[in-house]
């Protein structure tokens, strides 16, 4: 369908996004649908809004609740947009699906909260199983969600030995090269991600969001 | 006074919260906060002089404290104090106490502006992992500096070669044979009665706080550690360590980390965030003394303009308006052996001591890396001496503040990790190796050129 040059309604999309107004977007992405607009032209203006979310926390003019409110309104709008993903499969396509926990004996939840927010506006399905979770619930869970990648945070120096387990729990579980195993937070440094065998290193959210890309595509 | 028993009832029959609906409070009600008592961060301000907006933390910290208490994430309860509770707890906050034994006793005060005391030195690698064979040698780098008026542990990270791991029965062993090397490095350094301040480091449970509840470890002029969980939480097993202090009459200090960027806000919801946590550990925990630790979302460490700032306006409100013994943490990006370092010490000393704040010791690398070793302590200690003689006002910090920042800034994003511990000290002497005294001789001359006035 075409569209008239003065009808703004995608950009109104990327500036309500952007302006984190949670209740005028999924309205917005709904009027766009009924006005005949294509899946992926609405996905495209959601998520030019939501990286722009993305850079303001990034500058520190968001903080943590504007970009989680960003994150779920993102989840909505797409919740919305699934029926017409039936025309539009390009649209649908997740970029990949992560489990993510904090290693067991760890009970941090901030980072790991900031890491689930950016990847759900990168469009990856996660499964956020919470902090303090043993290695081996984390492979059940990635078995039930058929995950492409393991994501474990560790702050906590006496914590690391458990993510240490989890690749030696693959091999005994004779799962070695199901999942793609990454590794952050203030205790890890590459050094130790090498020393366990896990697949990559982030060290911030940021740089995990690129990791993520990277360990699904190499999968 | 509201005892252990009291928090424990309302931590089970509290206000229900959800963990989610509680952050998502705290973000709004720390945002109006903000508006109403007009907190606000200026960049080119990292060491505050302004009463007025310190007060006005103050009284948001207040608001905060009361508007929201402390959620057990255990129960999903709220522990609530009234703001009569809160200002109760901080009249009784002890003002001063005599901290390690004998000669090598020091006196914490509450600090004041212009109160004739300097701080408290801290030294030591706090949360630094450090292995077997290098624990003993780098605590006895920090024993041996005599500018450190108390001694933090690092981390040991293993036993008999086996990793500690949190929760598990190497903790215990960990923490008991942490404190018998600290011991050990203070004797063979002639200091055996400083105190060790925050003992158990190398435990993140309760377990190693009760292992060494002990003369023969951690004796009652020590002290142990209780976090306050982010933000404004508890749970039981930190309350298990309140329950422990308890009855060993141990002194006790919190640790509160507010995130700049996190569920708080921006640098000036975490100030709000931290003297709202301030107040509510001096309440539900009955600590001696706080640790403060702002941690910025992207750099962690607490030498941005930020953290220093956050550290510098908390100082300011409390001294004003209710002195309590704070001691800030100085997490630094970079690692032993640079200049990068030594400049980022040289700022938090700066900025703490004109902040009426003591500190509670410099963690190289973030506590990352076994980079670290006593030769910085030391320059800390002469940092913030010199400025304490000097007696400068937070206009003339300041400016040296910014223009040390401007000489590590780089280090945010391209950090110098510098170099493990034996490699910057010779390990048999315990001395630091050539090079990295040079470096440190060759940095001081650099501050002292920019203003610092050290004895000579």
């Amino acid at each position: 369908m075409e569209h008239d040059a003065n009808d703004h309604t995608l950009e109104r999309i990327t500036e309500a996004m952007v302006a984190l107004e949670a209740d005028a977007v999924p309205k917005l992405v709904k009027e766009a649908l009924e006005a005949g607009y294509p899946a992926q032209s609405i996905v495209d203006a959601l998520t030019v809004g939501i990286n722009t979310v993305g850079d303001k926390f990034e500058s520190m003019e968001y903080f943590l609740p504007e970009l989680i409110t960003a994150a779920g309104t993102m989840d909505e709008s797409m919740d919305i947009l699934r029926p017409a993903f039936a025309l539009d499969e390009a649209a649908a396509e997740s970029k990949g699906t992560i489990v993510l926990a904090q290693v067991q004996g760890d009970i941090h939840d901030i980072g790991r909260s900031i890491l689930a927010a950016m990847l759900r506006a990168a469009r990856f399905t996660i499964h956020d199983l919470g902090h303090d979770v043993a290695p081996d619930l984390v492979i059940d869970k990635a078995l039930e969600y058929d995950a492409d990648v393991i994501g474990l945070s560790a702050l906590l120096t006496t914590s690391l030995p458990h993510a240490a387990q989890l690749p030696r729990l693959l091999v005994d579980r004779g799962l070695e090269g199901r999942f793609q195993v990454a590794l952050g937070g203030g205790a890890v440094t590459p050094d130790y991600v090498a020393r366990i065998g896990a697949d990559g290193y982030a060290e911030d959210a940021a740089a995990a969001v690129k990791l993520m890309h990277r360990l699904v595509a190499e999968r | 006074m509201t005892d252990i028993f009291e928090v424990l009832r309302r931590s089970e029959n509290g206000p229900y919260a959800k963990e989610n609906d509680f952050d998502m409070k705290l973000f709004k009600t720390t945002s109006r906060l903000v508006k109403e008592h007009g907190i606000k961060f200026d960049k080119d301000i990292v060491v505050t002089a302004d009463d007025k907006m310190a007060d006005g933390l103050f009284q948001a910290g207040l608001a905060l404290a009361t508007e929201m208490g402390m959620l057990s994430t255990d129960t999903s309860r709220i522990i609530e104090f009234s703001e009569q509770e809160l200002r109760r707890a901080l009249w009784h906050a002890p003002q001063e106490m005599v901290l390690g034994q004998g000669r090598d006793a020091r006196t914490l005060r509450a600090r004041r502006f212009d109160d004739g005391h300097p701080m408290i030195v801290c030294g030591g690698p706090p949360g630094t992992p450090l292995p077997e064979e290098l624990f003993l040698p780098v605590m006895m780098s920090y024993a041996k500096e005599p500018l450190i008026d108390i001694l933090i542990p690092g981390s040991l990270t293993s036993i008999e070669g086996m990793d500690v791991t949190t929760g598990g029965p190497l903790e215990i062993r960990a923490c008991r044979q942490e404190m018998i090397w600290v011991r050990e490095a203070l004797e063979r350094a002639g200091r055996p009665g400083l105190h060790i301040y925050a003992a158990g480091e190398s435990s993140a449970t309760e377990l190693g706080t009760l292992a060494i509840c002990n003369d023969r470890y951690m004796r009652t002029s020590d002290s142990h550690m209780i976090p306050v969980l982010s933000e404004l939480k508890t749970d039981n097993k930190r309350l298990s360590r309140v329950m422990t202090g308890y009855e060993y009459p141990a002194f006790t200090t919190s640790l509160i980390d507010p995130i700049i960027g996190g569920f708080g806000g921006g640098p000036e919801g975490a100030a709000i965030v931290l003297t709202a946590a301030i107040m509510l550990s001096t309440a539900a925990y009955r600590v001696d003394m706080h640790c403060l630790h702002p941690i910025h979302n992207k750099y962690i460490s607490v030498s941005t303009k930020q953290g220093m700032w956050v550290d510098s306006v908390v100082g300011r409100a409390f001294a004003r308006n209710a002195p309590l013994a704070l001691l800030a943490d100085a997490w630094t990006t970079a690692g032993a052996g640079t200049e990068e370092i030594l400049y980022e010490t040289a700022a938090m000393a700066i900025a703490q001591e004109a902040s009426a704040l003591h500190t509670d010791s410099l963690g190289a690398t973030n506590g990352v890396y076994p980079n670290c070793s006593g030769l910085e302590a030391r320059f800390f200690g002469e940092v913030a001496h010199a400025v304490f003689e000097q007696k400068m006002g937070p206009e003339e910090a300041n400016d040296l503040v910014l223009r040390l920042f401007a000489l590590y800034e780089h280090g945010f994003e391209n950090p110098n990790l510098g170099m493990p511990f034996p490699e910057v000290y010779d390990v048999k002497l315990i001395e630091p190796k050539a090079d990295w005294l040079e470096t440190y001789e060759r940095t001081k001359e650099v501050v002292a050129q920019m203003g610092v006035s050290f004895p000579r």
